[in-house]
């Protein structure tokens, strides 16, 4: 009778494991999750930072010009009206909070520990219902002679191994399901950030092929003019500029393929949730995912490397 | 701030054009007074193009707000389940305390029973 019992409980575990379609290894699935998670914090952050510089960069571009040039009119609304409008700038500020709660709650959806403490939950009301069990055995001549105990102790195992497999089946489709759902405006929201930080980079690049091409003017006047030693100071500072150029520019490109990759790992993502979930998807997520996490932490430490020597 | 939206092709080929005017005015076989014309054209290039760059920026804060609402409403979904998965553990948690209480009532029970003749 308990063997069979046993078979059946044994039968049902399998067939409640096979129904949930959890991720073959979920440990592995939340790690992806909070890889991607940090990954875009730290671009959130950096692209932030980039958006909100762009009034104080042209409001600082303008007075440059101003210093260097005595003839240049003096516009003053340059000075005290920002290009930007501070609801396009707080539009911006929302759209990365908004995009740091959804990887947030991706990330403590797949690594809340509900599994576990249903575990432990599960351990203290068997740990009662034995205890529970004894005294009824003690005190009732009738359930003393039934064998409860020994079958409620398999049963609670595997009941236990059944609840872990849904929660976490439940807990992967909640995840699917909010990965499907926000696709579509992840997709718009990071093709208009896109756009924002093309305008960065333009901004500061174009600024700094100015500076090139006025110092080989001056090249030049040293040349016709015959001063060495201008022409070799302003060659010295066509060096430097050329050198800022190409590592300004690196960062803010890093910064552009960052997004790329947060693209192709939300896609993953979403391809992953739709997949069958075998190995094979895994692997590729892990792949993909790692990636995005790596270049994102490249990036950050560019731009706090690029901070530090400008402050 | 300028409230023109001009198109993504416009803004890139005005860019484009920019970048061009600098390059010609570092043509060395250009005169210096040619070259100092095309850098200050150059110049003047850029601040139309930030001007239009300016005007799409400030445009598209409606965009992003309806972009967030749906983003929005995935991360809700998202609560919730956290919470649905918090309650499934309260229910095992509550068993706990029932299966102790029903021990406790049992054993006061016990001792409170009345003694067989």
């Amino acid at each position: 009778m308990k063997r069979a019992i046993t078979g059946l409980w044994t039968f049902l575990l399998l067939a409640a494991v096979a129904a949930c379609g959890t991720p073959r290894d979920f440990t592995i699935y939340q790690e992806s999750i909070g890889e991607f998670q940090s990954a875009t914090d730290q671009t959130a952050s950096v692209a932030l930072e980039y958006v909100e510089s762009i009034n104080s960069f042209e409001r600082g571009y303008e007075l440059t010009l101003l210093r260097e040039d005595p003839d240049r009119p003096l516009n003053i609304s340059k000075l005290s009206e920002p290009i930007l409008s501070p609801q396009a700038i707080a539009a911006r500020d929302r759209t990365f909070g908004v995009l740091k709660q959804y990887t947030q709650m991706l990330a403590a959806l797949a690594e809340s520990d509900a599994s576990e403490r249903w575990k432990a939950a599960s351990e203290r009301a068997r740990s009662s219902a034995d205890a529970l069990l004894t005294d009824l055995n003690a005190e009732s001549g009738i359930l003393g002679e039934l064998p409860i105990s020994d079958i409620t102790g398999p049963l609670k195992i595997i009941s236990d191994a059944i609840a872990t497999e849904i929660i976490n089946a439940k807990r992967s489709r909640a995840l699917d399901a909010a990965i499907a759902k926000a696709a579509p405006a992840i997709q718009d929201i990071s093709g208009k950030l896109r756009e924002d930080l093309t305008f960065v980079i333009r901004q500061r690049d174009s600024v700094k092929q100015l500076e090139i091409a006025e110092l080989t003017i001056r090249y030049a006047e040293a040349q016709e003019s015959n001063n060495n030693s201008a022409r070799l100071s302003t060659l010295t500072k066509i060096d430097q500029a050329l050198e800022a150029r190409t590592k300004s520019l690196s960062t803010l490109q890093g910064l552009i393929q960052t997004l790329d990759q947060f693209d192709i790992a939300h896609d993953a993502l979403v391809r992953y949730a739709k997949s069958e979930k075998g190995p094979q998807d895994l692997s590729d997520l892990v792949t993909i995912v790692r990636s995005y996490s790596d270049s994102a932490k490249e990036v950050f430490e560019s731009f706090q490397r690029l901070s530090a020597a400008l402050s | 701030m300028s409230e023109v939206k001009a198109s993504k092709a416009l803004r890139d080929g005005l860019f484009k054009s920019f970048e061009d005017m600098v390059r010609k005015a570092m043509a060395p076989n250009l005169p210096i007074p040619q070259r100092q014309a095309l850098l200050n054209r150059a110049q003047e290039l850029r601040a139309q193009w930030v001007e239009l760059e300016a005007a799409r920026f400030n445009s598209e804060a409606a965009a992003f707000t309806a972009a967030q609402t749906k983003v929005l409403e995935a991360t809700t979904d998202l609560r919730k389940a956290t919470k649905d998965l918090d309650d499934a553990v309260k229910i095992a948690e509550k068993a706990t305390k029932v299966f102790g209480l029903l021990d406790k009532l049992l054993k006061k029970a016990v001792k409170f029973a009345p003694v067989p003749l």
